[in-house]
């Protein structure tokens, strides 16, 4: 019984990790192929906008591409060159992508932990707090109007009153904590109201259950109801939202630190769109395959232990 | 125990006065049952006994305590204290009463731990383990460390038993407690609870069905819109009852063992007949064979019964019947024709003549029809109804289930369930068939609306010469109905003949172990 | 009061719909007419929304900018929409494997967030109009696909739709009264609230500089230009961001009110 069922989740574990190798490496192909479809001379495509440069780094282009070779051997090579772990080379900035995109990862990663952390405190202390109906009408409010406004106007908004109107914060990035704190903000707000969302209903849902009477009827209080069963019931529900949540933190910093013209990922991502450095657009796609995959794998098996049910429901379906 | 003079509790709002003026006591060591249909009060009542009833009900009594405390006055606290140390609860399905996400071990643990605080780890664990013992779950150390998916219905609901005896209660309040189980099933949780109150448990039963209720009950209580209408000891109620509604009630539970059986089936040809029917699926690898060599003969205005527990393979049966699945091998002939295995464009033209109606038949209304668009849907296709005499027709066919007009413009969802399985019939009546196929078709509803379903069913079966083939897991039911049963167990058909020798000698000894456990839940009644 | 809002988010809804067709009816100022003089000038009867650094007057172009705004969010999710549920039903319809290569299909470019993905797409594609319509529509798409396909196998195989087989129905009709209506009504509530995230997320693009140029006037360019005057004149980017979180509001209230009795009949 043991056995099999540690074979069983070793055999899960095992398919996860394969459609996560999927995952990345259809984020790999896609990426190839479309630059493959973009018109043009590729060489042109991968030297990006304003492009006069000389013979000799156009001939690195084709050497490093295998541009002379059949498209399926480029490809070939492509692959290979990523499972080496090498990016490739951004021909405008003249630099390795891995060692372009490696230098400015601290700001944003700095910039998204803060920001997850607010958004956390915002939404369990919110959604725990909120018990009254109209607390939870109040709330259910707020949270529309977080998920609704857009980033980069939050942004904006908070600078004036906060930066230009109290003057409580710096306007332009120092590299200080405090400078930290308006763009954590703007880019904690929809996200908090989307965990908010997601959690309260998750523990109403769960307090509606009928295992709730049961509890109740052994003489638990409502503390230990929350904190012993339904707690665990709404963090179930709201782990899936792990990988949406990184996902929009990544996808918001881009908004953020234009916003903030602070330094980082995001503004590296939309020099290199903007400029259409194609080797750091491709870098980054597959950077991001390998954190999203990689996050939804730990999710998979979180839930797993959060609830046992799915592990023998695979099994039946 | 407790004691109770004329409570009444206020529901907020509409609903109104749920119990009205009720009076009894119970002592230690006794069984009193509270039975009656859904709706009645008596959940209601079990709430308001420990302090659960849903927020702004009122509840109001000259007298009322439970355990020697007078329970009026309660605050939370207090509450706390008396649920789960004076007085507990066993409700319906282990399944969703337990915490899903949490150990058996750990749900069965958790009175102790609010009750015994300073009870030390290891003693608890010992508790835990001489409690599992006391329920008779097999392999303690196991079950302690499984999850309540894990477990079998009856496994599960000994365990949440289990949960209940922890913190050593004087009282369980038991609310149906074996209504989600099997028969065979069923009988034994009963008697597990008939050793707790021989222990000196007292226990408050609460049940629709009398038949449950007479194996372990000291004093019945029939209860009726919010009231007792009669309280005796169980042999004098079951014998002689007063109450006219308590009369009704006996006779529901009685009339699927006297309603008249069709007279022997003709010799006529059959209208419908299986041979050897095999269905399997595939699940992870592994084939579970549904269903394994299943053949019988329905003849015109005859009556089959399919009787098995739940996962017996009968719905497989019905589905095969129907021409839903395919069978793997063997065939089903439709008046003499083959059915199964032909293309579906050649059965849809027959499909009129076989009809099937489904236990819970809301899954089977497009949620966004009303009962007229229902019913209107089913008169379309039958082209002897021109345009203008369709409005007519649903009507009748209304009248047909005695519904009145009043539903047409209501969606499945806004009906009661008695409702719904009647506008399915009226569905099925519309395409004017010969046949019906009944899964289960009164199993969801409460006692004496299966009995009215019933009635109809029966006679309309006399008033259109229906032949049925009637699928259920209650032998009674069976047994009032039909010329011919089927016993399944696990896919196989384990006994078959005619319902008067099967019931007389069973052959099988699963047959006998099913009749042996419907026969020892209305041994009482008898 | 869940009516009540509905009503009022829809007449929202409405008023831009007007702004789009016959702005001229709600202001006679021209959105592109410079007036060097008024620069940053604060709200006023003449300028309800204050006028921007070229004197141009901000409600003028914010009105004149939901043209751009609600055609791409139109667009893009009626785009995504339809091309969405013709892969979610062919993947359901397909066997095992067709169906299996789709299904982990969708769920590799799930795992891209939307606005990432929409900022990928626009880097192959190319900047502009065109792209960023493209663009948001391709980002938005596979959660289209993945409810279609879902929704189509759940009717498909629903209780019924069984029933209707049984009763003798034929195959069209049950697909045209039964299938295709319960299968379309949950995605016209989820592209109703997607119009709103598509809106923000091509005005979050053109803020970007990825969409049109200036001085066309569209949200994210009109929030941008403001951007760089928000210690003196903070008109010229609260003014079009509020517009914006308005109009999400007003398409997930109104996408929730059609989504309620769906989940009302399914409890």
């Amino acid at each position: 019984m043991k056995s099999s069922g540690l074979r069983l989740s070793g055999l899960r574990l095992l398919g996860r990790l394969g459609g996560m190798v999927l995952v990345v490496w259809g984020a790999a192909t896609v990426g190839f192929l479309a630059l493959r479809l973009v018109p043009g001379d590729p060489v042109d495509v991968m030297l990006g906008v304003r492009a006069e440069v000389s013979e000799r780094v156009r001939a690195e282009v084709r050497a490093d591409w295998g541009l002379a070779e059949p498209p399926f051997v480029q490809y070939l090579t492509y692959l290979g060159r990523l499972l080496r772990g090498d990016l490739g080379t951004s021909y405008r900035l003249q630099s390795p992508v891995a060692e372009i995109i490696g230098s400015q990862l601290a700001p944003t990663l700095q910039l998204m932990a803060l920001a997850m952390f607010f958004a956390l405190v915002l939404a369990l202390g919110s959604a725990l707090l909120a018990r009254g109906p109209r607390s939870k009408a109040l709330l259910s409010l707020v949270e529309l109007f977080a998920v609704s406004s857009p980033t980069f106007w939050t942004g904006l908004v908070l600078t004036t009153i906060f930066g230009f109107g109290l003057g409580w914060f710096p306007v332009v990035a120092t590299g200080g904590l405090a400078a930290l704190i308006l763009p954590a903000v703007t880019l904690a707000l929809p996200v908090a109201g989307i965990i908010s969302q997601v959690f309260r209903q998750g523990l109403e849902a769960a307090s509606a259950l009928p295992f709730v009477e049961t509890v109740r009827a052994r003489g638990a209080s409502h503390s230990r109801l929350v904190l012993r069963h339904t707690l665990r019931h709404a963090a179930a529900s709201s782990i899936t939202l792990t990988g949406y949540i990184i996902g929009s933190l990544l996808g918001g910093s881009v908004l953020v630190e234009t916003v903030f013209a602070r330094p980082g990922l995001g503004r590296v991502a939309l020099n290199a769109i903007i400029n259409r450095d194609i080797p750091i657009v491709l870098g980054i796609v597959v950077l991001a395959a390998v954190v999203f995959s990689l996050i939804n794998l730990l999710v998979d098996l979180l839930y797993d232990r959060l609830d046992p049910r799915l592990a023998t429901a695979a099994v039946y379906s | 125990m407790i004691e109770v003079r004329s409570l009444r509790i206020e529901l907020p709002g509409a609903a109104g006065t749920a119990v009205d003026g009720v009076s009894f006591s119970l002592a230690p060591g006794e069984c009193l049952a509270i039975v009656g249909a859904s709706g009645a009060g008596k959940s209601m009542l079990a709430r308001a006994l420990i302090g659960l009833t849903p927020g702004g009900t009122v509840v109001a009594a000259e007298r009322l305590t439970v355990g020697g405390f007078d329970i009026r006055a309660f605050g939370e606290s207090d509450w706390q204290a008396l649920r789960g140390g004076v007085v507990s609860l066993v409700s319906q399905d282990a399944l969703v009463a337990l915490d899903p996400l949490r150990r058996i071990g750990r749900e069965v643990a958790e009175p102790i731990e609010i009750h015994e605080k300073r009870m030390p780890r290891a003693a608890r664990e010992r508790r835990v383990q001489l409690l599992l013992a006391r329920v008779a779950l097999p392999e303690p150390l196991l079950r302690a460390r499984q999850y309540p998916h894990e477990l079998s219905g009856g496994l599960r609901q000994r365990a949440l038993i289990a949960a209940a005896l922890a913190a050593g209660p004087a009282l369980l309040i038991a609310d149906e407690p074996t209504t989600a189980l099997d028969v065979t099933v069923q009988a034994k949780i009963l008697r597990l609870l008939a050793e707790l109150k021989e222990s000196g448990i007292a226990v408050l039963l609460i049940s629709h069905d009398l038949a449950v209720v007479a194996s372990l009950a000291d004093r019945i209580a029939v209860m009726q819109h919010g009231r007792f209408v009669e309280v005796a000891p169980a042999a004098t109620l079951l014998t002689a009852p007063q109450h006219p509604y308590t009369r009704e009630l006996l006779a529901a539970a009685a009339q699927h063992r006297a309603a008249g059986v069709t007279e022997q089936t003709q010799a006529a040809a059959p209208v419908l007949s299986t041979h050897s029917l095999v269905k399997s699926y595939r699940s992870t690898g592994r084939t579970v064979r549904a269903v394994g060599g299943v053949s019988f003969d329905l003849a015109a205005g005859g009556t089959v019964g399919i009787v098995g527990e739940s996962g017996s393979g009968k719905t497989t049966v019905a589905r095969l019947l129907l021409g839903i699945e395919r069978p793997d091998t063997g065939t089903v002939q439709l008046y003499g024709e083959q059915w199964s295995g032909v293309p579906e464009s050649k059965r849809r033209v027959r499909r009129r003549q076989i009809q099937l109606i489904h236990q819970d038949s809301l899954g089977t209304f497009d949620p966004r029809h009303s009962v007229r668009r229902v019913l209107a849907e089913a008169v379309t296709l039958d082209r002897s109804v021109s345009r203008a005499a369709r409005l007519g027709r649903i009507r009748e066919l209304l009248a047909q289930v005695e519904l009145p007009e009043t539903l047409l413009g209501r969606r499945a969802h806004e009906l009661s369930g008695g409702q719904r399985q009647r506008v399915a019939i009226a569905r099925a009546l519309a395409r004017r068939p010969s046949i019906l196929v009944l899964d289960e078709p009164v199993s969801a509803l409460d006692v004496l609306i299966q009995a009215h379903v019933l009635d109809l069913l029966v006679s309309l079966r006399q008033q259109l010469g229906l032949a049925m083939v009637f699928i259920s897991h209650d032998l009674a039911v069976v047994r009032g109905l039909c010329d011919q049963v089927l016993v399944m167990k696990d896919g196989q058909v384990v006994e078959q003949g005619a319902t008067e020798d099967l019931f007389r000698e069973p052959q099988h000894p699963f047959t006998r172990e099913l009749l042996g456990a419907h026969v020892a839940a209305l041994a009482d009644g008898q | 009061m869940r009516r009540a809002s509905a009503l009022i988010a829809g007449a929202f809804l409405l008023l831009l719909v007007v702004c789009t067709l016959a702005p001229a009816l709600l202001t006679s100022a021209d959105p592109l007419q410079t007036d060097l003089p008024a620069a940053l000038e604060a709200p006023s009867l003449a300028h309800p929304f204050g006028t921007d650094q070229a004197g141009r007057d901000v409600f003028a172009r914010v009105l004149y900018g939901s043209r751009y705004s609600l055609a791409i969010g139109f667009g893009a999710t009626a785009m995504a929409l339809v091309v969405g549920l013709a892969i979610g039903a062919f993947a359901a319809s397909m066997h095992r494997l067709g169906d299996g290569v789709l299904s982990r299909a969708i769920e590799i470019v799930m795992a891209f967030p939307e606005f990432l993905l929409a900022l990928i797409v626009i880097a192959i594609i190319g900047p502009g109009e065109a792209g960023l319509l493209v663009a948001v529509a391709i980002a938005v798409m596979p959660a289209y696909a993945r409810v279609a396909r879902v929704q189509t196998l759940v009717v498909t195989r629903a209780g019924y739709v069984e029933a209707a087989r049984t009763l003798g129905l034929p195959r069209t009709a049950t697909l045209l009264r039964h299938v295709v209506p319960n299968t379309l009504g949950p995605l016209l509530s989820m592209a109703t609230m997607g119009v709103g995230t598509a809106i923000a997320a091509a005005a979050g693009l053109s803020f970007l500089g990825l969409g049109p140029k200036p001085p066309t006037p569209e949200w994210g360019l009109i929030l941008s230009d403001g951007r760089n005057f928000l210690s003196t004149a903070w008109w010229i980017a609260v003014f079009p961001g509020l517009v914006i979180t308005a109009t999400v509001i007003a398409t997930s209230v109104v996408g929730r009110f059609m989504h309620a009795p769906q989940k009302r009949r399914r409890a």
